[in-house]
């Protein structure tokens, strides 16, 4: 097990270090080029972003430098709002985004989880059609569809920004809807696999109820593969959330994100795509960790230092 | 003496194929009884049907009757029939070694049949040591899995085990201990028996009497010693000719 | 059951596709400053947006494209990873290890993040469309087809067809991809929809194909200020997406239901 951990970590080193590379090259359109297509900016500016990332020094110079900016976190000014350090916008969109996010989470695990016990107790394979038209809908219909229905036409919930529980109701819900079917069509899955194993019918044949048999049998064997799905359900709420804080107004770092991509802010999408990578490789590297914590073969393959 | 189980044209079919045909017979307590055929006979199916473990989406047409003590089981209430369950059939099926839950401990998967279940008394009743209770499935070989198997069906203090065809899976050794552990175990505890095995060596050794099954029918019912001397039936005299050889 | 509704979701699309611009009047780009934002109506199928061009023509258009530029990335990221995976498990131990760990590396980048990047570098146009779609989306094929094809390595024929003596492309072409027809179109046809999603995802963002073609995510995302004035603008564009991604789901579904269910007869 230590064996597959220091192979995670090697692979998530390598990955930021791809990821640190595409960046880099990125910086390099500063320079110019793709100036005189889009705005153009006050030569003090421009002169002072230069001198910033170092892009009259040579190549190797500018790696270790641009190595230093990101362990500080000093990206210097936004290229298209140059009043705000880029560190000043992260701080205060990250905490928004991350709240969020972190809503939709619970929602969507809660969700999902949820319906699909229910589905199992009843047994209906409706659930697995219901759960496909789910996710086949795109997060900016779902998003338009909530906010027409029930902000503007209804008026049970604010149309849009953020700070009041109201206004965190309807892009919560967004954001949560498909994940949340894909993980209970997930779970739903797996859990009527589970049952048709032969331990499901010892048990039932111990005279256990259908509840005891379903939560506290198959659910726990069921549970595995979900948890592992909890790391790119993270980067699908991620990914969602460029959307739903365009779509709901919301101050976040998607939004600022999305502004930087149509803006061509290069040094703000740099630190972003950076932050997102970041946290999103530790959360999958934390759900597989913990889908292997669960099942008791590994967990006592790492104490007892037994190969499986 | 009421008998504790009896069948009564007990048949089964899927569509137009029959698979049991007009089965009848009776158990009483304390009684042992093998079920022995060639596979595909229609034992297995017989010990689900009466333990209602057929899988869920089997278009269930029992035609007949099966009666527990009197009572009628086949349109049981749900409900009613798990009372059964928990203290009066008991089952250990085939492929025994996946029967255990791989998650959960040894002792909470023995506990969990009733209130106030000692694990550790079971656990001794089938002899294993009593820190087996802290173990998973995966740390035990198959032929203590079996005996888990056994002392969990044991720990509901059933009146009827109804066991199908727990030593196949066993080397030789661990077949004969699970022979004696089981009649130990029956005598003790005064259970009844309906064994289903392909093999007739087992059937001699834990009971009294036979059934023999053919293509979903009972082709002959006597004492295990007689059919063993004196086979009517083709198919009887076939099986007891495999055991020799 | 599933599938047909999904065949038939997917006739209407592609009737929708290929006799849109015939049957409509007007062109994708006609501009008519007199009928701007007019609801659906006898003579606007589908409304008119803030120029007065025809939606039902632009969607028609957008629909063209979204499909087609989601089955081609599809497609190319089926080759791809078919060829990648197949490869990584007859090559032999060290080169199978080397191949995947580039793909867990590649894996490891969250995916949006990746796409997003390289389209910023890009110029904008349906090539770097696709090849930004192509660059992350081949990894579950490869891994799909690197197990399949571990399983069949250790089956008789291709063990004797080895022992014979045949070379690396006879293998691969005459015993492996035959038997590996079912997991190859049963991933692509899940692969489609999570293209066109993508697709109009970037679109939604401004990094998709430039106007003036119209482009389904483009086309929501120049009518949100607009949602509650002239809700059609964006609910009908986004609709059809959700129904092209439904038709390729279901009946991807069916088909993999159907082949589970054939593997599971047969065990």
């Amino acid at each position: 097990m230590i064996g597959w951990l220091c192979r995670r970590l090697m692979i998530m080193l390598m990955a930021f270090v791809g990821v640190f590379f595409l960046t880099f090259f990125l910086i390099h359109f500063l320079p110019g080029d793709a100036f005189l297509n889009e705005q153009s900016l006050p030569e003090a500016s421009y002169n002072e972003l230069r001198h910033h990332w170092q892009l009259d020094e040579p190549l190797s110079v500018q790696l270790s430098h641009y190595l230093g900016l990101i362990v500080q976190g000093d990206f210097g000014r936004s290229m298209v709002y140059p009043d705000w350090t880029i560190s000043e916008i992260i701080l205060n969109s990250l905490p928004i985004s991350a709240f969020l996010g972190f809503c939709a989470l619970c929602v969507a695990v809660l969700l999902g989880i949820g319906t699909a016990l229910l589905a199992t107790l009843w047994r209906h394979d409706l659930y697995l059609v219901i759960t496909t038209c789910i996710v086949s809908m795109p997060v900016f219909l779902v998003g338009a569809l909530f906010q027409y229905l029930f902000a503007i036409e209804w008026e049970w919930f604010p149309v849009a920004r953020w700070g009041s529980w109201q206004q965190m109701v309807l892009p919560v819900m967004t954001l949560a809807i498909a994940p949340g079917a894909f993980m209970g069509r997930l779970l739903y899955v797996r859990l009527r696999a589970e049952l048709k194993e032969p331990y499901a019918r010892f048990v039932e044949s111990k005279g256990l109820s259908d509840y005891a048999i379903l939560f506290r049998h198959a659910f726990r064997n069921a549970c595995s593969p979900v948890i592992a799905y909890l790391g790119p359900l993270t980067a699908q709420i991620a990914t969602g959330s460029f959307v739903v804080e365009k779509i709901f107004a919301i101050p976040g770092l998607g939004q600022w994100f999305v502004l930087s991509v149509m803006s061509r802010d290069y040094p703000l999408i740099i630190a972003i795509a950076l932050l997102y990578s970041l946290i999103l490789m530790t959360c999958v590297l934390l759900s597989d960790l913990a889908a292997l914590w669960i099942n008791p073969r590994y967990r006592h393959a790492l104490f007892r230092g037994v190969p499986t | 003496m009421i008998p504790l189980l009896e069948l009564e044209s007990l048949s089964l079919s899927l569509g137009s194929k029959i698979l049991l045909n007009r089965l009848t017979f009776s158990l009483f307590p304390r009684q042992r009884c093998a079920i022995v055929g060639a596979s595909g006979s229609g034992k297995s199916l017989t010990l689900a049907t009466i333990g209602r473990l057929l899988p869920r989406d089997f278009p269930w047409k029992p035609e007949g009757s099966i009666r527990w003590n009197g009572e009628e089981l086949l349109n049981m209430p749900k409900e009613r029939f798990r009372k059964i369950r928990q203290g009066g059939i008991a089952t250990v099926l085939q492929e025994s070694m996946s029967c255990l839950n791989p998650s959960m401990k040894i002792g909470k998967q023995i506990a969990e049949v009733a209130q106030k279940i000692c694990p550790t008394e079971w656990l001794e009743a089938v002899g294993l040591p009593r820190n087996l209770q802290y173990c998973f499935p995966h740390e035990l070989s198959g032929g203590m899995k079996q005996r888990v198997v056994l002392a969990i069906a044991l720990a509901s203090k059933p009146r009827l085990l109804l066991a199908d065809e727990i030593t196949s899976a066993l080397d030789t050794h661990s077949q004969e201990q699970i022979i004696d552990l089981i009649d130990r175990v029956c005598s003790d505890h005064n259970i009844a028996l309906l064994l289903v095995t392909h093999d007739f060596s087992v059937a001699r050794a834990l009971c009294a009497d036979t059934l023999v099954m053919y293509q979903g029918a009972i082709v002959e019912q006597a004492a295990t010693s007689k059919i063993l001397d004196l086979p009517q039936h083709f198919h009887s005299r076939q099986l007891v000719e495999a055991i020799f050889l | 059951m599933k599938a047909v509704v999904g065949l038939i979701l997917l006739a209407i699309c592609f009737f929708l596709v290929c006799f849109g611009n015939l049957i409509s009047p007007y062109s994708y780009d006609a501009i008519d400053l007199m009928a701007r934002n007019e609801p659906p109506s006898w003579q606007h199928l589908f409304g008119t947006d803030d120029l007065g061009r025809d939606l039902f023509t632009r969607v028609a258009q957008g629909l063209r494209l979204s499909l087609f530029i989601g089955c081609v990335a599809a497609a190319i990221d089926c080759l791809i990873g078919v060829v990648w995976g197949a490869s990584a498990a007859l090559l032999g131990n060290r080169i199978d290890t080397l191949m995947m760990s580039c793909i867990d590396i590649l894996a490891a980048i969250p995916y949006s993040i990746l796409t997003i990047v390289l389209l910023v570098v890009m110029d904008p146009g349906i090539i770097s469309v696709i090849a930004a779609l192509v660059v992350s989306g081949w990894i579950t094929m490869a891994r799909l087809m690197r197990s399949h094809v571990l399983t069949l390595v250790s089956k008789e024929y291709v063990i004797s067809a080895r022992l014979v003596g045949a070379g690396f492309f006879r293998v691969l072409f005459r015993h492996v991809l035959p038997n590996s027809v079912e997991i190859i179109t049963t991933t692509l046809l899940l692969t489609i929809p999570q293209a066109i999603f993508l697709e109009s995802f970037l679109s939604f963002l401004g990094l998709g194909v430039p106007p003036p073609f119209a482009s389904l995510g483009r086309m929501v995302q120049e009518s949100l200020s607009a949602l509650p004035y002239f809700p059609w603008r964006l609910l009908i564009p986004a609709a059809w997406i959700s129904i092209a991604m439904l038709a390729f789901n279901l009946i991807g579904e069916q088909w993999y239901e159907k082949l589970e269910c054939r593997n599971d007869s047969l065990t």
